[in-house]
């Protein structure tokens, strides 16, 4: 007995001293790029040969494991640059890590930063960043010539830096989509609209409901006998996304957008105006009419009363079996219908409706400030490299190759514009072995530009894969082609953008925090809101409806609302005016 | 007889009852993997019995995740090395502290103990790990959790109930500490020790965190993190970190698909099956009847 | 023993709780980082100090946290009360003749355990919902119920039904102890006891729950302990705007409000408060133990 276990104690300790003395010497601690390729690139500036390798932090493509990578774009920027990106990639969660590595200054070289309002705060104060203005200067002309750019290096200095110095540079800059379909709006089934003869449909208040009550009635049930409801939501989902679809989707298809999240103060894209009303307390205001939407929805059989309990997976997988007539989320739509196509069903389909009686409409989003924040630690032994990729990064062609891969495999030139293979359209965009072998979709959120972002030389958006002229006539279905004949559209961007005023949103606000002795409230504020909202749906008729909305509104002074709408209104009313110059950059092309 | 009436009806309503509760707990696992093997269109209309239009997509999706099979050997090596060091030191420890003759042996015990009681935060434990290079090391997987204050009560408890004569007898023939340890105690205590092997094996298999925040070395990732990074995350955390207000919420949130739920049926499979199939050898320390008087001759 | 011997004791000793220390006391420091403004890569001393500002956040939410704390005691309290099933799970096991059967149980019923609670919520999703649960479809099929059950959404029921979930998911996994506390017990005090005649029933109560008693009191102490703590994911998962009135307990109301406050010091400081809770308890229950049983333990 005892020789067994002895053995088995020196088998453990050898093999835990193997382990240890193999990989503790490799990769022990954070800090920067490969040792022998620094000294030379301070003396690399003539030798451009000298290959330098970056620590990288950022989201990408699960197609290669960290390290390395060696996927055609990755050989691309080796060969143009002289640089390795030696990567970790990094997720949703990588906010807590990184708070971490910021108090135990373990940072890599170029990073995502997915909070920035909190956290460049933080680490410029702890002097872990460069400064990037002389950098920028230096190695960034594509995104100091570029007016989107120069947007957001404006606006970054101006609500993203504590000091007013740039330490951010902001990629995916640009629209995220083309304009062919808005991100969160009212998608219908339009064959049954169709089926019922196109009646009135100007508002959502009420003649939305009707013509999905009437929806509801010609398909109760779907195709495997399943209960079909005209709405449905994600309700169980906890505070910010389970409430998203409710408050917030109608707004955008008015062209509406709330600038904080307790939903107090929003902003007009029409008039560029800020509300004076507390959204809140304001009856006919959004709030107020989006919760009335769905509450009579609720009076009138056609939401889903699962709703309450489910989770988004749940609500992805019912509205692509085709358990529900309408949907918000713009990026489920193209599965939707691919799934009525598969199920030999292609006459039925989803799609947006156009703007309703409003001067403006949130179609396309301007990210201007860049969706993704990057900042440069002072643990990068070659700062001017980092620019260098991120600059490289930040032209048009260069963002078609990442967005595609490399000229010549899946795309080519035809006339001057990028056409995409018929190949490439049919692949998968998870497909990792396609992802690794072309390098398409690897980097898309590394890189400057947005998916729908035009490159001007071309006049075609980045992002072949889903805005190339061709990618969109295969994603036209006959509910479409119904669609703009009936109203007489020429195409899907025409249809959601003449009839409107301003369609292009750009994402400028960033409003910060409360000041401390309102925080406690506005958190509490939220939550209050948050519970509320669920019971005012569930209502069972207008005048309990309205008891519930009188108690909500007298109870919200227990939260100092009013302090807490004046205090973001004139927020607001004064970023407006700072950032009112790069309103003027940014203005709807 | 009555008494074989009477055995027989015990024994029919406590297997009965027993049965029924296994019945409550297999059949979820077996619905999981007959999903697994469906056709996510045909799942989503509900498969109860028997999987419908079987295909091993779900699993194939998974095995092209890159260094998969390094990380399935990291794992059991994990799970191997840091259950022996574990189940030794958690051992020791606990018989260490039911010697009487142990100086300090009260404070010791406390200190140990009351450590389950307090946790001192992410970020300091972050520090920590980085301070003592267990950054990107293996050790880190094993170090941190050798010494259990848990198991060595359980240990303790047991070696407790354990006759004093046994030691003593032994310490009349001339026997040390170490001798005792291992000749007598070990041998007796078998069933404890499976116990927190199981746990232990159990703990280290499932385990994720730890290779989250300290590794960035692509060989050194466990299987439970790969599997846990491929499930995109939960779109309810995207859009917390995000201005849910506007689109770039909506972008964010666009972008992180929420997995399909064949996949995480999957992944549930492949991280139970192997625990499933070593179990049954660590049941037989279970097994009653260890018959003390035979040793004590 | 001379002191020589026991000082060698000590030596022996003295790795294993070196690592205690360096793992569980070193980080320690981490809880002065609770009372400041934390601001990386700046040296304590130079922190800005706030007290207990971040202590009295959770207290703030009013009506809020008393709901919060209300349902967090219940459902530990409910918790507390069943946490004897495990131990009887495993003696009626025992008490199982077929051996492979037995074996076969033992394995099968600690599956839900392993069983992320991710998952869990999505099949009970399956099974109980209102529209296509198979637990509607087959109680209105026996006539039993007119209209399907919304037990997920459940208000009156969803302590009940949590504990339910609890229970199926621990029970064959907490028995584990158990039965190696069971399969350590002295066959010869169960053959004295059939030599004088015992039923089954009687030596279950004379001999093996006597045996398993320390070991359910030192769970039952952490369990005490732990009272503050219910599982986060659990509750998080089953929460809907319907039930959280009864479910919205400790540890997600804390979610909830670090996400709002994403600070530093305001997570420490609820490490903290947890952290010296769980002492107090502890202390309290051992005191009671030492008082009543006459038995400290630990």
């Amino acid at each position: 007995m005892r020789t067994k276990v002895t053995k088995g104690v020196a088998a453990a300790l050898a093999l835990t001293l193997l382990f240890g003395c193999s990989n503790g010497n490799g990769n022990s601690g954070g800090s920067s790029g490969s040792g022998e390729a620094g000294a030379s690139a301070s003396a690399g500036e003539e030798k451009q040969q000298e290959v330098v390798k970056i620590k990288v932090a950022a989201s990408i493509a699960a197609a290669e494991p960290n390290g390395v990578m060696q996927n055609p774009v990755a050989k691309t920027i080796e060969k143009e640059l002289g640089i390795q990106m030696d990567m970790t990639a990094v997720g949703a969660d990588f906010g807590e890590k990184l708070n971490a590595m910021i108090a135990s200054n373990d940072l890599p070289d170029l990073f995502w930063v997915p909070d920035p309002a909190k956290q460049i705060p933080m680490m410029v104060k702890a002097n872990q960043l460069y400064e990037l203005d002389d950098l920028l200067a230096q190695y960034g002309d594509n995104i100091t010539s570029d007016p989107s750019g120069k947007a957001m290096i404006e606006l970054h200095k101006k609500t993203l830096s504590p000091d007013g110095k740039l330490y951010t540079i902001g990629m995916l800059r640009g629209a995220t989509t083309a304009g062919t379909q808005p991100l969160g709006a009212n998608f219908i089934r339009w064959d049954l609209y169709k089926q019922l003869g196109y009646p009135k449909l100007e508002n959502f208040d009420t003649d939305l409901l009707n013509v999905l009550a009437e929806m509801q009635k010609l398909e109760p049930k779907n195709k495997d006998g399943q209960k079909v409801y005209a709405i449905g939501g994600w309700f169980a989902d906890g505070l910010g996304w389970g409430d998203w679809p409710i408050t917030y989707t109608l707004s955008f298809t008015e062209g509406k957008g709330y600038l904080t999240s307790d939903r107090t103060v929003y902003y007009d894209l029409a008039t560029n105006e800020i509300s004076p009303n507390n959204d809140l307390k304001d009856k006919n205001g959004m709030f107020w009419r989006s919760l009335k939407f769905y509450n009579k929805a609720n009076q009138m059989g056609i939401l889903d009363p699962e709703s309450f309990t489910q989770k988004s997976d749940k609500y992805e997988e019912k509205v692509k079996s085709g358990r529900y007539l309408y949907n918000v989320p713009g990026w489920l739509v193209t599965d939707i219908n691919s799934h009525y196509e598969k199920a030999g069903m292609p006459e039925k389909g989803m799609v947006a409706l156009p703007p309703m009686n409003t001067d403006a409409f949130m179609l396309i989003n301007n990210l201007a400030s860049g969706g993704r924040t990057f900042a440069i630690s002072k643990n990068a032994k070659n700062p001017e490299k980092a620019m260098q990729l991120l600059n490289w990064l930040s032209s048009y062609e260069n963002a078609r190759t990442v967005w595609n891969g490399p000229e010549g495999e899946n795309w080519n030139m035809e006339n001057g514009k990028p056409v995409p293979t018929d190949d490439y359209l049919q692949q998968s965009s998870s497909d990792l072995a396609f992802n690794k072998r072309t390098g398409a979709l690897m980097y898309y959120h590394f890189v400057g530009f947005g998916s729908g972002t035009v490159d001007p030389k071309t006049g075609v958006p980045v992002n072949l894969f889903e805005w190339s002229d061709k990618a969109v006539s295969r994603q036209l279905k006959p509910v479409h082609q119904d669609m703009l004949e009936h109203y007489k559209a020429d195409s899907l961007f025409d249809l959601y953008s003449s009839k409107v005023k301003v369609y292009q949103e750009n994402a400028l606000y960033r409003l910060g925090e409360l000041p401390e002795n309102l925080k406690t409230q506005g958190t509490n504020l939220q939550n209050y809101t948050f519970k509320n909202i669920f019971n005012l749906i569930l209502a069972k008729d207008d005048a309990e409806f309205e008891k519930l909305q009188n108690n909500f509104i007298a109870g919200l002074d227990d939260f100092k609302v009013d302090d807490i709408f004046a205090y973001w209104h004139y927020k607001a009313v004064e970023q407006q005016q700072e950032l009112a110059p790069i309103f003027e950059l940014l203005k709807q092309q | 007889m009555n008494k074989s009436w009477r055995e027989y009806l015990f024994q029919f309503a406590n297997s009965g009852t027993l049965l029924i509760f296994a019945f409550l707990c297999v059949y979820p696992f077996y619905f999981i993997i007959i999903n697994s093997l469906s056709h996510p269109t045909e799942s989503a209309k509900g498969v109860y019995f028997f999987p419908r239009e079987i295909t091993l997509s779900s699993y194939e999706q998974l095995m092209q995740i890159p260094t998969i099979f390094q990380s399935i050997f990291i794992s059991v090596a994990r799970t191997v090395v840091g259950t022996i060091v574990t189940v030794f030191c958690s051992a020791f420890v606990g018989y260490m502290v039911t010697k009487k003759e142990l100086p300090f042996r009260s404070f010791i015990y406390r200190l140990i103990i009351i450590t389950m009681f307090f946790s001192s935060g992410l970020i300091p434990w972050y520090m920590l790990m980085k301070t003592l290079y267990l950054k990107n090391n293996f050790l880190l997987y094993v170090l941190p959790g050798a010494v259990s204050a848990f198991f060595i009560i359980l240990v303790k408890t047991y070696i407790e109930s354990l006759p004093s004569t046994l030691e003593e007898s032994a310490q009349i023939d001339g026997a040390g500490i170490l001798t005792i340890f291992f000749k007598i105690i070990l041998p007796l205590s078998l069933p404890i020790i499976a116990c927190i092997a199981v746990f232990t094996a159990v703990g280290q298999w499932n385990s994720w965190a730890d290779n989250f925040y300290l590794v960035t070395d692509s060989s050194l990732n466990t299987l439970q993190y790969l599997l846990y990074t491929n499930l995109k995350s939960n779109m309810a955390d995207i859009m917390r970190t995000s201005a849910s207000g506007t689109m770039l919420g909506a972008d964010l949130a666009s972008t992180g698909r929420v997995t399909p739920m064949s996949i995480r049926y999957a992944i549930t499979v492949i991280t139970v099956i192997p625990v499933m199939l070593i179990y049954p050898f660590m049941q037989k320390y279970f097994v009653k009847g260890i018959m003390l008087g035979a040793i004590k001759g | 023993m001379n002191k020589t011997q026991r000082a060698g004791m000590l030596l022996l000793i003295l790795p294993f709780v070196a690592l205690v220390f360096v793992f569980n006391y070193l980080p320690l420091f981490g809880w002065s980082y609770a009372f400041v403004d934390y601001s990386p890569g700046v040296p304590l001393m130079e922190q800005h100090f706030v007290g207990f500002k971040y202590f009295r956040i959770i207290f703030e939410g009013g009506n809020d946290f008393a709901i919060v704390m209300r349902n967090t005691l219940v459902m530990s309290l409910l918790g507390l009360l069943t946490s004897p099933l495990p131990m009887i799970f495993a003696i009626a096991l025992a008490e199982v003749r077929g051996k492979w059967l037995s074996k076969w149980i033992q394995t099968v019923t600690a599956i839900p355990h392993f069983i992320s609670w991710v998952l869990v919520y999505a099949i009970f999703f399956t099974f109980f919902s209102l529209e296509d649960g198979v637990v509607n479809k087959l109680l209105m099929d026996m006539g039993l119920i007119e209209t399907g059950t919304n037990i997920l959404g459940s208000d009156g029921y969803a302590w009940f039904f949590q504990l339910m979930v609890a229970t199926w998911k621990g029970t064959g996994w907490g028995a584990i102890i158990y039965l190696a506390a069971i399969a350590g017990i002295d066959q010869e005090l169960y053959q004295a006891a059939d030599i004088d005649g015992a039923g089954r029933f009687q030596k279950i109560w004379y001999i093996t729950v006597p045996s398993l008693m320390p070991t359910y009191f030192v769970l039952l102490l952490l369990a005490i302990s732990g009272i503050l703590s219910n599982g986060f994911e659990q509750y998080y998962v089953f929460q809907n705007p319907l039930n959280i009135d009864k479910l919205e307990v400790l540890d997600t109301y804390i979610y909830t409000l670090g996400i709002a406050r994403a600070e530093y010091a305001f997570s420490t400081a609820i490490g903290v408060f947890k952290s010296i809770v769980s002492i107090v308890l502890l202390l309290s229950a051992n005191w009671l133990s030492k008082a009543i049983r006459k038995q400290s333990i630990i």
